[in-house]
């Protein structure tokens, strides 16, 4: 049995809305969800089959069980999965490891969470990361890099990609999901 | 009144949880008193309350105990805020059928779990949740059973809540109190304004 990190569609259940594959296989998980987004990073407590059959989903990016890694030749692969979850990947090198990246996507996680909190409203919608910031959302979005406690000015002609990134960096991570310290 | 807000839901039989209490789910289930507890109405839909006769603060605890029924997710709520039928916050179930503890997040009155974990479920114990910053904890019976980050919903009450779950008893929510806090890392400090 080993943790795993997975990011996963948020799909129906009997009570309202859950992360996909794993309650049917039973097993222990621990998730975090991406705002509005039907999208959620989970960590779970898996055997060697369980990862064989949930990695083989087309809707699962899994990461490596060596978080140390780096991603290297896998780049393009890692970004491809990152930019169809509306997640800015353009950041990303061959040089960093998955446990960078993991990081780093839990600060991007609680900026979108802060950012659905505060105003009820999906920043994805009828948009792509390349649009440009209007100025409603550039208040909006220093508004929420103040309730981290960071003064952040959103430069006119900024793309969603380029701010969500320059605030991620300065919104606190998650020192560890169930159990793996990031 | 005075922290930590009480419940033993000790009273007549009604078809609410009386004046300290706030329906949060009247759309699909009631939370109600049957027998000297708190029991939801309807199985198969949300029921939710929240303790409106004191302020919560925002890092908080919340406590209940579970009786046996047969099925079904119950437990209490943290941060609730809102419209009812529309309201936000988390919530922290026990199935005594399925012996599962999950926590759940509950934005515009709609819950998707974010957790799950299997415990050896017993009529009687105490199932306890906690949320400080950004961090909410499962607890039963003593033990941390599991927790998750969620930035989302920063303030808001404590409460209880059902999903066919039926009987919860003396609910208690009150204030957690850190040794010290630590808003922000020492890199944040440092953290320039935003790159272009």
């Amino acid at each position: 049995m080993s943790v795993r990190v997975y990011i996963v569609p948020v799909v129906a259940d009997v009570v309202g809305f859950t992360a996909k594959y794993f309650n049917d296989l039973g097993v222990s998980w621990t998730g975090q969800l991406y705002g509005l987004e039907p999208v959620m990073l989970v960590a779970a407590d898996v055997t060697g089959p369980q990862h064989t059959s949930i990695a083989a989903n087309g809707d699962v990016a899994a990461f490596p069980l060596n978080l140390d890694a780096v991603i290297g030749a896998n780049l393009a692969t890692v970004q491809a999965q990152l930019e169809s979850r509306d997640m800015p990947s353009d950041w990303v090198d061959a040089s960093m490891t998955y446990r960078q990246l993991l990081k780093w996507l839990t600060r991007l996680f609680a900026l979108v969470q802060r950012i659905t909190g505060m105003y009820d409203l999906d920043p994805f919608a009828n948009v792509t990361l390349d649009t440009v910031i209007g100025p409603l959302w550039a208040s909006r979005l220093e508004d929420v890099a103040a309730s981290f406690g960071q003064t952040v000015t959103v430069p006119p002609g900024a793309t969603i990609r380029q701010v969500f990134k320059a605030v991620a960096d300065l919104v606190p991570s998650t020192p560890a999901i169930r159990g793996l310290v990031l | 009144m005075s922290l930590p807000a009480q419940d033993n839901f000790n009273r007549a039989d009604a078809g609410n949880l009386g004046a300290n209490w706030t329906e949060m789910a009247p759309a699909t289930g009631h939370m109600t008193i049957a027998s000297n507890l708190c029991s939801d109405t309807v199985a198969g839909f949300f029921a939710m309350a929240y303790w409106n006769a004191d302020s919560a603060p925002n890092d908080q605890y919340a406590f209940v105990t579970r009786i046996l029924f047969g099925g079904g997710y119950a437990g209490l709520t943290l941060r609730l805020s809102g419209s009812p039928d529309s309201g936000n916050g988390y919530a922290v179930l026990v199935n005594d059928s399925t012996n599962q503890i999950r926590i759940y997040k509950i934005t515009a009155g709609v819950a998707t779990q974010v957790t799950n974990d299997s415990i050896s479920f017993v009529s009687g114990q105490v199932m306890r949740g906690e949320v400080t910053g950004s961090t909410i904890k499962a607890i039963y019976n003593g033990a941390l059973i599991q927790s998750t980050v969620d930035a989302s919903y920063g303030s808001g009450q404590w409460g209880v809540a059902s999903f066919g779950g039926k009987m919860l008893d003396d609910w208690e929510g009150g204030a957690l109190v850190t040794a010290t806090q630590v808003p922000y890392q020492p890199w944040m400090q440092a953290a320039p304004v935003m790159a272009q």
